[in-house]
């Protein structure tokens, strides 16, 4: 043991006795190490799946079937199986597709934007919330095609050079901003996402043997953990935050503004991209609170994706909850303001008219529900917190349904108004929608990583003693440019493995 | 060439910025997770890869808006909503999403294609551990003057839990290889 300052070691940090500046809960439960967050890491994908992984793939499996039953009978007879009618053109597919699209923005806001504000805590639950941003995503892109009329015709929707004129597309349509905004963000998505699992994918491709290894090895790209690797890898990371962020603003509002650019009362408001924006954060958090619940059950993960990720999971879905309250307070506000009859039936016939109780159903869960996330006793029962994330799934849904079939069935003139009904054909494709939807998320637990290990590990000295090896306490990175201090002996008797020893071989210590 | 395993990255910080006091020539660091300041102790220049993504955002934002400037103005002008034909408002939300992808997938395969990530690559060095819990230091023994016993004394006692001494096997095009890792 070293009795003076090494003249080639850089100055010591001094050993801090008050380090209350730099206090904070750990974000990881219990005295676990790296070789811990790696076990608990890939052993999902190294294990068989248990009873409760194949009841949840078996149930999704079968609600993905009905749905892909109702699409090709909808494909092949026609549209009419629908229950759409000509005042209420959109309804349940459009529903669907702007209910997923919103769920998908939360993940990137999860992965990206909360890396950007250093938010350590989303270490644990980046991983999971990209990936249900891309299955999400995936879901979502799947309305625009089946509503169209002649769905074998989808790519005229790309500008192409063609011999149909050439024909060119609109650009100035909303409808084909969301072509080319769901194409970019879907795309980018699992970019950021696959860009992020190199390394844990060189985690788990170590560990494996025979033809697993090869296929990780061949997803792994040959990531060795290289330092320059790892300084352009965390530059790219950083770009692909910044732009997967920009992407949830500009693509929530591109959404939006497939209605804000119509005239009807209820469509043609300049809040809807906030509202969208707002409505796709909510119920994306809710989603992500709905997933994270069983999963940390069904994988054993409560050290990582800890209750205290649950409480400020809660804290920020409630914070949204209250955006949302007030856009549709500031919505019915804006239509008494406004003087237009229009307007003003519009809001009443929202809250009093034939489709009234879907209207409520959103109150209920979006505004009513949520407000129970205020009390710590609720945030910390996970059964209350599941529960309240579903009411507000099925709140989201149905503001969804409100805005677009709500708006569309009394317009301006009372001979058009009609009512609606949805088909069997269209409930089972919404049914189908969440049956994908839970398949591809089972699937991605079973095979990929759903902790970023890598992040996980860099984050897991914060807020804790250092582990037993080397007896300091180490709430700062270490910088070597600070004041030297006293030199502390270096590997005490806590230390694992011995010192000295020179040209060791065989296997790690 | 010597390695070096640490257990803990600021031991391994503290085994960076000995080697390069002494003069030892740090072929590179191969730790689990990016490790906060190693740059900085490396000395090595920060990346220019946004350099990269803002060409690509900026040539593309331009390119599309000009794309569909032509096909709105040129080739097929139409009036749409009342609209001019070079209505070049509604032409943006399209010109930033496609800026986007481009700038995003470009950047990433610039950076795959500079740090040499394929499909199918195996690592280049056999390193015990760097992708569970240690940080491996590689340092090349450059020079007669390289006294190995001293250098693995000062890195134990900077925290390495293990120091071995590797032949360099081969060249490989991205660099200095022992011929990789065992399937």
């Amino acid at each position: 043991m070293a009795e003076h300052p090494l003249p080639d070691t850089p100055p010591q940090q001094p050993l801090v006795a008050d380090d209350s500046h730099w206090r904070r809960q750990p974000l990881v439960d219990g005295n676990i190490t790296l070789a811990d967050v790696t076990a608990s890491g890939c052993s999902p994908t190294e294990r068989l799946p248990g009873g409760r992984w194949f009841v949840g793939f078996v149930v999704a499996s079968a609600m993905l079937a009905l749905g892909i039953v109702a699409t090709v009978y909808t494909v092949l007879v026609g549209m009419g199986v629908w229950g759409l009618n000509r005042t209420v053109g959109w309804a349940f597919d459009i529903t669907n597709f702007v209910f997923w699209v919103g769920i998908g923005h939360a993940g990137t806001m999860i992965s990206a934007l909360l890396f950007l504000l250093a938010a350590h805590w989303r270490t644990a639950i980046g991983r999971t919330a990209e990936a249900m941003t891309i299955f999400a995503i995936s879901v979502a892109a799947i309305f625009p095609l089946i509503h169209m009329g002649r769905p074998w015709l989808f790519y005229w929707v790309f500008p192409y050079p063609n011999e149909r004129g050439p024909m060119w597309v609109n650009f100035t349509s909303p409808l084909l901003w969301d072509v080319f905004a769901l194409n970019a963000y879907l795309l980018v998505s699992t970019v950021f996402w696959y860009v992020g699992m190199l390394p844990d994918l060189a985690t788990v491709r170590d560990r494996a043997k025979g033809l697993r290894r090869r296929i990780y090895g061949i997803l792994a790209l040959g990531w060795d953990g290289s330092q320059r690797t790892w300084s352009r890898y965390e530059t790219v990371y950083l770009l692909l935050a910044g732009l997967g962020t920009a992407l949830v603003i500009s693509v929530c509002g591109i959404v939006s503004m497939d209605f804000a650019t119509s005239v009807i009362p209820g469509w043609h408001a300049t809040i809807f991209p906030l509202y969208f924006l707002s409505g796709a954060l909510f119920s994306g958090f809710a989603m992500v609170l709905t997933l994270l619940i069983p999963l940390r059950w069904m994988l054993g993960l409560e050290q990582m994706i800890t209750k205290r990720h649950i409480d400020v999971l809660c804290k920020v879905t409630l914070m949204f909850g209250l955006f949302v309250s007030l856009v549709y307070v500031t919505e019915a506000f804006m239509c008494w303001y406004s003087g237009s009859e229009y307007e003003q039936f519009f809001i009443v016939n929202r809250f009093l008219g034939p489709l009234a109780p879907v209207a409520w159903t959103m109150i209920c869960g979006n505004v009513l529900i949520p407000q129970l996330l205020w009390f710590k006793g609720v945030r910390s029962r996970l059964w209350m917190v599941l529960g309240i994330a579903l009411a507000i799934n099925v709140g989201m849904w149905c503001e969804r349904f409100v805005i677009i079939a709500m708006s569309l069935h009394r317009d301006f003139l009372p001979a058009a108004w009609s009512n609606y009904m949805p088909s069997w054909t269209e409930i089972a494709i919404l049914i189908g929608s969440f049956g994908l939807f839970f398949t591809l998320f089972l699937l991605f637990v079973r095979v990929l990583p759903v902790i970023a290990m890598a992040e996980v590990k860099s984050v897991l000295k914060l807020g804790r003693r250092q582990p037993a090896h080397s007896a300091r306490i180490k709430t700062a990175p270490f910088n070597p440019d600070l004041a030297p201090g006293p030199a502390t002996p270096l590997g005490d008797s806590d230390a694992a493995e011995p010192s000295g020893k020179s040209n060791q071989s065989g296997g790690v210590s | 060439m010597l390695i070096a395993w640490f257990a803990d990255d600021a031991d391994l910080l503290r085994g960076v910025h000995a080697s390069r006091r002494n003069g030892w020539t740090v072929h590179d660091v191969f730790t689990p997770f990016a490790v906060h300041g190693l740059d900085e102790a490396l000395g090595r220049k920060p990346s220019r890869l946004p350099l990269v993504c803002a060409a690509l955002a900026i040539g593309t934002f331009g390119g599309m808006l000009v794309f569909q400037s032509w096909t709105h103005a040129i080739d097929w002008p139409l009036i749409i909503a009342g609209k001019p034909p070079f209505a070049w408002p509604a032409l943006i939300p399209v010109a930033l999403q496609t800026m986007a992808l481009v700038a995003a997938v470009g950047t990433v395969l610039v950076f795959f294609l500079r740090a040499g990530l394929l499909p199918g690559k195996e690592p280049r060095w056999h390193l015990d551990g760097v992708s569970d819990d240690r940080f491996a230091l590689v340092i090349l023994e450059s020079d007669a003057a390289f006294d190995p016993a001293a250098s693995i004394r000062v890195l134990t006692d900077c925290g390495a839990v293990r120091v071995e001494e590797r032949m360099i096997r081969e060249r490989g095009e991205h660099g200095l290889t022992d011929g990789g890792a065992q399937p």
